[in-house]
C-alpha cells in the first residue's frame, strides 16, 4: 500500500535535511535516501562493476553516514561526503575480494592489456549530441568491464577527479603506478568507444543509403 | 594508423595522458608537441583521448534509479536507526 506523499522540497536545504536527520525525522530519512541513494548507487556500481556489490556498498554507506552524522562538519557538500564513504567502502570490498593481489603490482595486468591497437578510427562528431545518452551508457559498460585494478584508478582519477597523489594514497600504491594504470584504462576505454562509434557510423550510413 | 608501429610514436603515446593531465615536465612536453605537429595520427589519438576523458568527467552525478523495494528498505532502516539514536 503506498505510504503518505511526502513534500520533498521541505528538505531541499542541506542544513534543514541534516537537522531533520539528527532529530530522527522519518521524512528526512526518506528525502535523504531519495535524493542521494541513486547517486551513491551509480558511483558504487562504477567502482565495483557488480550490482549486488554496489547494493551492499550503498547500504553500508548510508548506515555509516547516519552513525557519523554528529561528525559531519558541513565542510564540502553532503554528496561529496557520501561519495567518499562509498568509495572507501567500495575499495575495501575490492580488497577483500582479491586479498592475494599485491597492492602495487602493475604486474597484475595481463600482457594483452599492454598490447593495444590504435588502428580503430575515431568517429565521434561532437555535434551529434543525440548520441550522448548512448555514449554514456557505452562508456559505463566499458568501465564495468575493466579489470578491478584499472577500474578503481579511472573512477577515482577521472570520475571522482582526485589528483594523482590523492588516488595513490587512497589505493595504497605509488603515483607512478596510478599513472600507468590510468593510461592503460583510458586507452582501453578509448578503444571500446572507437569500436562502438564504428558500429554506429556503419548503421547510420546503411540507413542513409537505404533511405 | 600504421605509423603507430613506429617506435618513436609508441614512446610518445605513453606520455599522452600525462600531457592531457598537465603532469608532463617541460622538456617532454616540448618533445611531444614537436612530434604532434608532425604526426596527424598522434594528433587524432590525443583528440580522441581528450574526448574520452571529457566523457568520463561528465559521467559524474548521473543518478541510477534504485529498485523501489531497495529504496523503501533503506529508508526504513535509517528511520529505525535514527529514531533509536535521537531518543
Amino acid at each position: 500500500m503506498p505510504g503518505p506523499i511526502i513534500d520533498l522540497s521541505l528538505y531541499d536545504d542541506e542544513q534543514a535535511l541534516l537537522d531533520g536527520l539528527r532529530r530522527g525525522d522519518p521524512d528526512a530519512c526518506t528525502c535523504f535516501v531519495k535524493r542521494f541513494a541513486p547517486l551513491v548507487y551509480a558511483r558504487a556500481l562504477r567502482l565495483l562493476g557488480d550490482a549486488d556489490d554496489a547494493e551492499n556498498v550503498l547500504q553500508t554507506t548510508f548506515i555509516k553516514a547516519c552513525a557519523a552524522l554528529s561528525e559531519y562538519t558541513g565542510a564540502g557538500s553532503l554528496k561529496s561526503w557520501l561519495y567518499r564513504i562509498a568509495s572507501n567502502e567500495g575499495l575495501m570490498l575490492l580488497r577483500q575480494k582479491r586479498p592475494q593481489v599485491g597492492l602495487d603490482a602493475a604486474g597484475e595486468l595481463t600482457p594483452d592489456e599492454t598490447d593495444l591497437h590504435f588502428n580503430i578510427p575515431w568517429a565521434l562528431d561532437p555535434a551529434r549530441s543525440v548520441l550522448e545518452g548512448e555514449l554514456r551508457r557505452e562508456i559505463a559498460r566499458a568501465i564495468a568491464e575493466l579489470p578491478d585494478g584499472l577500474r578503481e584508478v579511472v573512477v577515482l582519477r577521472d570520475i571522482e577527479q582526485l589528483s594523482t597523489e590523492e588516488t595513490a594514497e587512497r589505493l595504497g600504491i605509488s603515483a607512478g603506478a596510478v599513472k600507468v594504470r590510468l593510461h592503460r584504462a583510458r586507452l582501453r576505454l578509448r578503444e571500446a568507444l572507437a569500436r562502438y562509434l564504428e558500429t554506429v557510423s556503419e548503421t547510420t550510413s546503411q540507413r542513409d543509403n537505404s533511405a | 594508423m600504421e605509423s603507430h608501429a613506429h617506435h618513436h610514436c609508441l614512446d610518445l603515446i605513453d606520455r599522452l595522458n600525462e600531457y592531457l593531465d598537465g603532469e608532463l615536465n617541460a622538456d617532454s612536453c616540448a618533445e611531444l608537441e614537436a612530434h604532434l605537429r608532425a604526426c596527424p595520427e598522434c594528433q587524432e589519438l590525443l583528440l580522441s583521448l581528450q574526448q574520452t576523458v571529457d566523457l568520463l568527467h561528465h559521467l559524474d552525478d548521473e543518478p541510477l534509479p534504485l529498485p523501489p523495494a531497495l529504496e523503501d528498505r533503506l529508508a526504513r532502516q535509517l528511520q529505525q536507526r535514527l529514531a533509536t539514536k535521537s531518543h
